[in-house]
């Protein structure tokens, strides 16, 4: 795009990069303050069952343990939960999976903590728990829940899906499986409660501060204004911070023992307790002409979202909006349904279920390449998105709309960078995948608004507060830039305060990639406020009319005589003469509508982002390894913000993407976790790494703020199914589940080629 | 952790003196990445801990009649040093492979050979190139076989009161070849899921004169395979003989761990493996 802007688009230094790399950074876990206490929390060991006896008077008989709490010392509501207030805060009637909370300690130090907590006897009546979806769906199964476990139920209804099938002349039909998955967000859990005249303040590593305030409050009777919620700088949350984790059993042991009280999570804590992603098995039927055309898509999903909601009714919706992926379908059915069994609890993960329906709908685009013997990219770029295209929710997409230049821009990268496709030895077998994805940006059909206050100071500094909280993507820095761009100042003019409920008005969640379009249009709406202050100063200064004025540069410029101009120190005086304050405020919601309950018909997003990804790879026979080599990622964000911010946002994607289809797997055995660690939950490494060519495609569109959408969850999806994709190219073997580790690899291609 | 005094012995008598009087109530540290673990998950809660990190009469290496490698190097010592990569380049394969930077920087191995783990990475290259150990305690010395030594999971012939001070490797000539190949799920910090370990001596007329193939990671501790060294025995030293011999390993897999999930994987990829070993003796014997 052809802009002439100052700040937007350009690689700034990011707010948070230097306390970062210098190691002065404060995270919620290096909080220390007079007189503080140490939480923990005594866990359930078993899955299903309730709590017959509780004795906590070995613990209470330690000197140095302050108190032990259980469920009948909370004051207020002893129900959280983001959607669906199911989930206790501590066990009051029954137990529904491994750890769930039973009571809360507070003691002087961290050992004496532990010893507390090993100290408390507990009799359990253990209950048949249910751990698969088939039992969950059995008439006389146990509820984990109210009367039924089928808890979500979606119908996506467009055209006329069986007539559509009997006109196609090819037809491929396949399942597809995909794991549970940890986020293993770097840093633990954390937080810090102290109540004090009245207010209870909590510092947390949270990726929405706003929500964690209102829960608090309503555990403890208090108002909203009564309680303060901060977030500390926080290592990575991918989903697996949204829910409450230490905030309210921090603030209830606060509140009791009128002292500050931690609670740091270890690692094993964190990956048992967060929540997953949801396992699902998706069934897929897609109907095409012989020329390409894809005219029915058929969808069945079932997920095991676990004990709690936590987001699956999010995960739900979007992963059925999303089904039939970035492609124009005239007729689609998607049927989803999700269980509460006694799992560890699925929740929101980087891309809410569209990773997984992405991994079946490219699945299903190159069987159908395959069959009909056409290019991949041809393929897709026959079928996809473009601006006029109706989508399955009956949405008529706006202008707004980058994939085929996306499409376009990885076969031509492909062109220059890739070798040609020769493997490296006898043992090696050389694959090329495709993925694409499209991804609504913000909560899907349901108001998500988030709001900004700014003031521009005498010496033309600025303070922005916003509720966003920056949990490693670089909101802050995107808000200054949008900010600056604005007022027509520099990126260093603008301090941010964010997510921290005393000062910054709402921000909803850092999540669903909704933070740059969302909080970054409400900046930009509260900096435009203070700009007409400021402008109708500088008008009557330059005599002329606030509409003939340009801001940038720290100067205010008449557009036809650029002559004609004042600095910002010249119109600060000015303001001072006058007594006018430079103050604005700007909140924005999504234009989108609800989605009607019967087929989920409506405009659930107002903007998509887009992309594409090629996946280069070998896979030796031999051992079974698969060794990624190059990877092609290419990103409709609308307008870049911040050019590096963005690669650096696919390039993380695309390794985690890679994990994704290759290495990562949460393993449960009965309802409990068995590979919480590092040591056992294999990521993708830094020596894991391949060649990323990360590429930003710039689509029309002014909905965002400057045009800007969204990246961080399309940056880790197109790469999932590519590298799926690669594996069973190179093999010419279908996997369709999830990951294809090197066991996988040598028992089907031994039973190939015996 | 539960509480324990701590020790640092400054030298191998001094430790000794330690173990005499603590033995099973002591737990050794060197590196401490295997046992510090143990530790906090209380899967050992000894009354004593003996830290021998700062003996460092003990990271040595040396040249005699062996390869004498005193058993507090580091695999990062071991990694960086030029001799170790020139005259046992399999064990600086080894070496290499060991979890990550951090850990190679801690990690001993003396630590890594009586930690005895199913899935130790220095052991089965050990075996191979037909390594001893030295094990010392105030009652005197004793040298033992890998082969003697290993009992494990978790189990060796190590005493109580004893300390590994020195694992040797008899000196080769030009005409023996050792390769290692390991089988880890990512390409750093990962642990062995297979690993094969060959030894080969050759004949003035380019026959296998000797041989010992090791596995790691199929037994309880790396074994010896006699099925596939009797087989190789007497023939000629070419990339056709070995590639004949790789049905052999899968029969041994598949035989020694039939009723485990990771069979339908392991007895796969040892051909894969066992080859990566052949191929880097035919480069040591320049017949690549």
């Amino acid at each position: 795009m052809n802009h002439n802007y100052s700040v937007m688009g350009k690689s700034v230094t990011r707010k948070d990069a230097l306390d970062k790399v210098m190691g002065t950074a404060r995270f919620a876990a290096d909080m220390k303050v007079p007189g503080m206490l140490w939480g923990g929390v005594f866990r359930s060991s078993i899955v299903a069952g309730v709590v017959k006896s509780f004795d906590p008077s070995g613990a209470l008989a330690i000197p140095g343990v302050e108190c032990v709490l259980t469920h009948q010392d909370i004051p207020g509501k002893n129900r959280i939960g983001i959607i669906l207030k199911d989930e206790p805060i501590l066990v009051e009637d029954k137990i529904r999976r491994y750890g769930d909370a039973i009571a809360l300690v507070a003691a002087e130090s961290r050992e004496l903590l532990q010893e507390a907590l090993e100290a408390i006897r507990v009799e359990y009546e253990e209950h048949e728990p249910v751990l698969t979806i088939e039992q969950a769906a059995k008439k006389d199964a146990p509820k984990i829940h109210g009367d039924r476990n089928q808890y979500q139920i979606k119908h996506l209804e467009h055209g006329n899906v069986d007539e559509a099938f009997k006109n196609c002349d090819v037809i491929v039909e396949n399942d597809y499986e995909t794991p549970m998955l940890s986020h293993m967000f770097i840093e633990p859990e954390a937080g810090l409660a102290h109540y004090e005249n009245g207010i209870m303040t909590v510092h947390s590593s949270t990726q929405n501060p706003h929500y964690d305030r209102g829960e608090i409050a309503a555990m403890l009777n208090l108002p909203n204004n009564r309680v303060v919620s901060v977030q500390m700088t926080t290592g990575g949350g991918f989903g697996g911070k949204l829910d409450i984790s230490v905030q309210c059993h921090g603030a209830l042991l606060a509140y009791y023992t009128g002292r500050p009280v931690k609670i740091v999570r270890s690692r094993e804590e964190s990956t048992l307790l967060s929540s997953k992603r949801h396992p699902m098995k998706l069934h897929y039927k897609t109907g095409a002409t012989k020329d390409g055309k894809i005219k029915a898509v058929q969808v069945n999903i079932t997920s095991d979202s676990g004990a709690y909601a936590s987001y699956g009714p999010a995960v739900i919706t979007r992963a059925a909006v999303h089904a039939a992926g970035p492609y124009e379908v005239p007729n689609v059915r998607v049927d989803a349904s999700f269980y509460y069994t006694n799992n560890p609890m699925a929740g929101a993960f980087r891309g809410f279920g569209v990773p997984q329906v992405a991994v079946a709908h490219e699945g299903q685009m190159n069987a159908i390449a395959k069959k009909l013997g056409m290019d991949a990219i041809e393929l897709r770029l026959l079928n996809a998105h473009r601006p006029g295209t109706t989508t399955p929710t009956g949405q008529k997409l706006d202008n707004n709309v980058g994939f085929i230049p996306c499409l376009e821009a990885v076969r031509e990268k492909a062109k220059e960078v890739l070798p040609s496709c020769i493997p490296s030895g006898p043992s090696k077998r050389r694959g090329r995948g495709y993925g694409c994805m499209y991804y609504g940006i913000g909560n899907t059909g349901l108001p998500n608004p988030a709001g900004a206050f700014l003031e521009v100071l005498p010496d033309a500094s600025v303070n922005l507060m916003v509720g966003c909280a920056d949990i490693g993507q670089g909101s802050t820095s995107v808000m200054a830039q949008i900010a600056a761009e604005e007022l027509g100042l520099t990126y260093e003019d603008v301090h941010v305060t964010f997510a921290n409920t005393q000062v910054t008005p709402e921000g909803g969640a850092s999540s669903a990639s909704r933070q740059t379009f969302i909080s970054g249009n409400a900046t930009l709406l509260a900096a435009r406020m203070a700009k007409e202050t400021l402008a109708s100063v500088a008008a009557d200064y330059l005599k002329t009319s606030a509409d003939q004025l340009v801001f940038q540069d720290r100067e205010i410029r008449v557009k036809a005589h650029s002559e004609v101009r004042m600095d910002y120190g010249e119109l600060m005086g000015e303001m001072k003469r006058l007594g006018k304050l430079a103050l604005g405020c700007g909140s924005y919601n999504p234009v989108t509508t609800g989605l009607d309950p019967k087929d989920m018909t409506g405009s659930p997003f107002e903007v998509y982002s887009y992309a594409a990804a090629l996946v280069d790879l070998e896979v030796d026979i031999e051992t079974g390894l698969v060794d990624v080599l190059n990877v092609i990622s290419a990103h409709d964000v609308g307008t870049a913000v911040n050019v590096h911010a963005v690669e650096g946002q696919i390039e993380g994607g695309v390794v985690m993407g890679t994990g994704f289809a290759l290495l990562e797997k949460t393993e449960v055995k009965d309802g409990k976790i068995t590979n919480p660690l590092f040591s056992k939950y294999l990521l993708a490494t830094m020596m894991d790494v391949p060649n990323i060519y990360p590429i930003v495609v710039e689509s029309a569109g002014e909905a965002g703020p400057f045009g800007a959408k969204g990246v961080g969850e399309p940056a880790l999806i197109p790469a999932i199914p590519a590298t799926a994709d690669g594996v069973e190219n190179a093999l010419d073997i279908h996997f369709g589940k999830l990951p294809i580790q090197p066991i996988d690899i040598m028992r089907e291609y031994y039973k190939k080629c015996p | 952790m539960k509480k324990f005094t701590y020790h640092t012995p400054a030298g191998i008598g001094e430790a000794l003196e330690l173990l005499a009087v603590y033995k099973e109530d002591s737990a050794l540290v060197a590196g401490g990445t295997d046992v510090v673990i143990e530790l906090n998950e209380r899967k050992k809660t000894p009354a004593h801990v003996i830290d021998i990190s700062r003996i460092d009469e003990l990271r040595y290496i040396r040249q005699d009649t062996h390869i004498r490698i005193g058993a507090l190097n580091t695999f990062a010592a071991l990694e960086k040093d030029q001799w170790i990569r020139a005259m046992l380049p399999a064990l600086h394969e080894t070496v290499v492979h060991v979890g990550s930077p951090q850990i190679r920087n801690l990690g001993t191995i003396g630590g890594n050979v009586v930690n005895a783990s199913v899935a130790g990475d220095s052991p089965t290259t050990l075996l191979a190139y037909g390594g001893e150990l030295v094990l010392r305690s105030t009652k005197g010395e004793r040298v033992m076989t890998i082969d003697e030594f290993n009992e494990g999971p978790g189990r060796c012939q190590i005493r109580p009161d004893e300390l590994l001070t020195e694992v040797r490797i008899p000196m080769l000539n030009r005409n023996e070849g050792v390769g290692y190949f390991k089988i880890g799920k990512r390409k750093s910090l990962a642990i062995v899921v297979l690993a094969v370990s060959i030894y080969i001596k050759r004949s003035l007329d380019n026959r296998i004169e000797d041989c010992r193939v090791v596995l790691g990671a199929v037994g309880k501790h790396p074994m010896r395979v006699p099925e596939v060294e009797a087989a190789l025995r007497d023939k000629p030293v070419a990339r056709n003989v070995f590639r004949e011999s790789l049905p052999l390993f899968t029969a041994v897999v598949q035989k020694t761990i039939a009723t485990r999930p990771s069979v339908v994987y392991k007895r796969e990829g040892v051909r894969g493996a066992a080859m990566g070993c052949f191929e880097q003796i035919l480069s040591d014997f320049e017949l690549a």
